[in-house]
């Protein structure tokens, strides 16, 4: 986390003006907050309009997360929001459907050898085919680190809900990655 | 504890933001927050303000009036607006005062010229002492 300053202490807006602070944020969870969106609706074009509708939230409220305990699981939880706002959204859909193939590459860093970019391509396309709610259970899971506890809350669900979401599609994401894991190993 | 799949989906590194991005977002969120420009007719308003702001000493002014009508009036020995205050009449005293005669007294019936429009009692905008509140008075009389 980057959120800190060299004392250990989180800069606040009092000592930040709103544009330092509001870069600061950008700095310290932007990386994290792009591959979740990105995850999530399977758009890099969607992933940009919530990205920069979070950001201009906070622009509007500086000092709103003066209160808040775990900056990045808020802005997860409001970037999460926003994003199943996007997709509810007919427009949305139909070019998330129309962009899925194409993208569903760009998820990972490119890869240094043919056998990992292989295996990134499979997983990216292993996660496309799980239901949104559980790939982001899953992401927040594997990629954030985050807690059972600290992922119900960030997606409003039940505890146990999220747990068998993360257990249900890391069970599809073996089923297919499978042959390749096995092959690789 | 996260199994060996688990731990190979975890290392796979995500892409980064494209780094275009973060000016263009930046610049967008700064241009989202409403700035409050400078108001036409600022400075006539703060000096209205600042006339027309209630002040102690206007306060203590007005608390002051209104002492001294509360004294005046004790001192005259009564509420000083009761003088100017109308009577109300009854029905009966106020029908012998538009007539002129005792109730009782046979009561002229008071014709309209001919060709003249009789106004209507309704009218609201009679004044009183006209021919409609004559009329009413003598039926309750």
């Amino acid at each position: 986390m980057l959120d800190k300053n060299a004392d250990g202490v989180r800069p606040t807006h009092e000592t930040m003006s709103a544009a330092a602070q509001l870069e600061r944020l950008y700095d310290a969870h932007a990386a994290a907050l792009f591959g979740f969106l990105l995850n999530l609706t399977r758009s890099e074009a969607d992933t940009r309009d919530v990205l920069q509708e979070v950001f201009c939230r906070l622009a509007r409220k500086p000092g709103g997360l003066t209160d808040v305990r775990d900056e990045r699981a808020f802005l997860l939880r409001l970037a999460h929001n926003l994003a199943v706002d996007q997709i509810r959204r007919g427009a949305s859909r139909q070019r998330t459907a129309d962009s899925l193939a194409a993208e569903t590459h760009d998820l990972f860093a490119p890869a240094a050898t043919p056998d990992d970019a292989a295996f990134r391509h499979e997983l990216a396309e292993a996660l496309a085919s799980l239901p949104p709610e559980q790939r982001a259970v899953v992401h927040l899971k594997l990629w954030e680190d985050l807690t059972f506890e600290t992922i119900a809350e960030t997606l409003g669900i039940p505890l146990n809900t999220a747990a068998s979401r993360y257990r249900y599609g890391l069970d599809k994401l073996r089923a297919r990655l499978r042959p390749l894991y096995d092959e690789l190993q | 504890m996260k199994t060996d799949f688990e731990q190979r989906l975890q290392s796979q590194p995500l892409r980064p933001v494209p780094p275009e991005w973060r000016g263009d977002i930046l610049s967008a969120a700064r241009a989202a927050v409403p700035h409050p420009g400078p108001a036409a007719g600022a400075p006539i308003r703060r000096l209205l303000s600042e006339w027309l702001w209630p002040h102690p000493v206007a306060w203590a002014g007005l608390a002051a009036s209104w002492a001294l009508v509360a004294v005046l009036n004790t001192a005259a020995g009564g509420p000083v607006l009761a003088a100017f205050r109308p009577t109300p009449l009854s029905a009966s005293a106020l029908a012998v005062e538009v007539r002129g005669t005792e109730p009782g007294a046979d009561v002229p019936v008071h014709r309209a010229p001919t060709g003249v429009r009789e106004p209507s009692p309704a009218l609201p905008t009679r004044l009183p002492g006209s021919s409609s509140i004559e009329r009413h008075e003598i039926d309750l009389v």
